[in-house]
């Protein structure tokens, strides 16, 4: 009996071996990219990374091809920056995070700095929105090849709020960054640092009042379920770099780098269209979901935040700030 | 001798203190939330680095103590020769696999060092050290483990 067992034994793991063995050596790109993604692959920056994939696939002849990877199934956001460092994986999307590594990037995820897209779209283009790529280049080692506009973030809460006045103590989850701390309080509210996956249960617990997050995420995550009204703040506009590790991009031939820099303008522009087919859709979807919109007294709420943000930032940073006020003006 | 007995002695202490510490930082958070005005932003980032660091210290207690989950139903059930087999490819694969966790988290000391903890603002070497702690004292316990059997079986 024993013999038999250890027959089978030894023949399963023959078969194990043999399955290891086989690869598709033949279909084998010279250069293959592996993608972290945060989000699932509804969202529209899969959807575009998957075309830039098609892109490079069948400009480059097959040379070279990208695996995306959604749902943080490679890693979390910074650990994905951390991967493209160490050589691991070759491209993930990021912007606010990366303020760890270079102080210049925490302009991409400030609250109270941006009025409107227009203002966000003359900062990417301006010499600081150059000067943070090239900081992006030399501090992190990492590539931005274009960016995708995210959504404004805005507040729900269960109480209308129009003016800062109607905070009132209003306790609001942020999440762990100083600036939205700084801006919040200064607003009158109790901002409280809180992880994203406790959100919905604290909502519905009462440990939190309120919470601010783009449409997407609002849906995404529930919260119509336990919040009554999405007051139109607007108070963050902001966006993600889709990156490359600077030393990948570098180890492609001249030809390769062209046709990587092309597909992703072309990603981006593709990423847009969905980007805005997807607000309005979710738009609707909220408000079918019993959400009430407040239009909210925004010059009130960026007059009052505007102050304590920039207060909170270090002098080199504050000089860089009213630099971008006056660009965006 | 006298390193094995600092070295359990640091990891002792160090899982004592990261382990108070963590209690004490959640309790404020807690607090803050419900009674006070501010909740201190770093109490969440603190709280997470001192649980990685009670895990990193105790975990190699634990191997030396042999806390770990243990599947004996498979184990009684081997012949005498398997347990053998077992007992000494388990440590000597604990070694080698710890032993490569070790140089690679050094690395990873190395890349934190440009980066910065989002609202300590310390540098991130610092809780990539915990990496360290963990793969190099599992390592060194399996070590001494795997020479114990061997020496177990020789007799």
């Amino acid at each position: 009996m024993w013999c038999r067992t250890k027959q089978l034994l030894l023949a399963s793991l023959l078969l194990l071996s043999l399955l290891a063995c086989t690869s598709k050596t033949a279909n084998k790109p010279e250069y293959l990219f592996k993608a972290s993604m945060l989000v699932k692959e509804n969202h529209t920056w899969y959807k575009a990374f998957m075309y830039f994939g098609e892109l490079l696939e069948k400009r480059s002849g097959g040379r070279m091809k990208l695996e995306v990877y959604p749902s943080e199934q490679l890693a979390k956001e910074l650990e994905a920056v951390r991967l493209i460092r160490a050589g691991v994986i070759d491209m993930t999307i990021s912007a606010g995070s990366l303020t760890n590594f270079a102080e210049i990037l925490t302009f991409s995820d400030m609250p109270f700095l941006l009025r409107d897209t227009i203002a966000m779209h003359k900062l990417i283009n301006s010499a600081i929105g150059k000067q943070i790529e090239r900081e992006m280049i030399q501090k992190i080692g990492l590539r931005p090849l274009g960016y995708f506009q995210r959504g404004e973030r805005h507040l729900t809460s269960n109480r209308p709020i129009k003016h800062p006045d109607d905070l009132n103590e209003l306790i609001i989850r942020v999440p762990n960054a100083p600036s939205y701390v700084v801006a919040w309080k200064a607003l009158g509210a109790k901002p409280t640092p809180m992880a994203f996956s406790e959100v919905f249960s604290s909502l519905q617990q009462g440990t939190i009042e309120a919470q601010e997050n783009p449409f997407a995420m609002i849906k995404n995550a529930g919260f119509s379920e336990v919040q009554k009204y999405l007051n139109l703040t607007g108070h963050l506009i902001t966006w993600g770099y889709p990156l490359v590790g600077e030393k990948q991009f570098q180890s492609l031939p001249q030809d390769l780098k062209t046709i990587f820099l092309e597909s992703a303008k072309d990603m981006q522009a593709f990423e847009h269209q969905l980007f805005l087919q997807n607000e309005s859709k979710v738009q609707e979807q909220l408000k079918q979901a019993g959400m009430i919109f407040v239009e909210v007294d925004k010059t009130a709420f960026m007059e009052n935040g505007e102050k304590a943000v920039y207060e909170s930032l270090s002098p080199p940073m504050q000089k860089i700030y009213k630099s971008i006020k006056k660009i965006t003006q | 001798m006298r390193f094995r007995a600092f070295l359990a002695k640091f990891l002792k202490y160090g899982t004592l203190l990261t382990s108070s510490g963590f209690i004490f930082t959640v309790s404020l958070q807690i607090y803050a939330r419900f009674f006070l005005n501010d909740v201190p932003p770093w109490t969440e980032e603190a709280s997470r680095i001192l649980f990685i660091y009670a895990i990193a210290f105790a975990s190699g207690l634990a191997y030396k103590g042999n806390y770990f989950v243990f599947l004996e139903v498979f184990y009684s059930g081997l012949s005498p020769y398997t347990k053998k087999i077992i007992d000494l490819m388990t440590h000597l694969l604990s070694f080698i696999l710890f032993g490569i966790c070790t140089l690679y988290s050094l690395q990873m000391v190395e890349m934190g060092l440009s980066e910065y903890s989002p609202s300590l603002q310390v540098i991130m070497a610092i809780p990539f050290l915990s990496m360290l702690i963990l793969c190099a004292s599992i390592c060194y316990y399996s070590f001494l483990a795997f020479l114990k059997k061997v020496k177990f079986w020789k007799s």
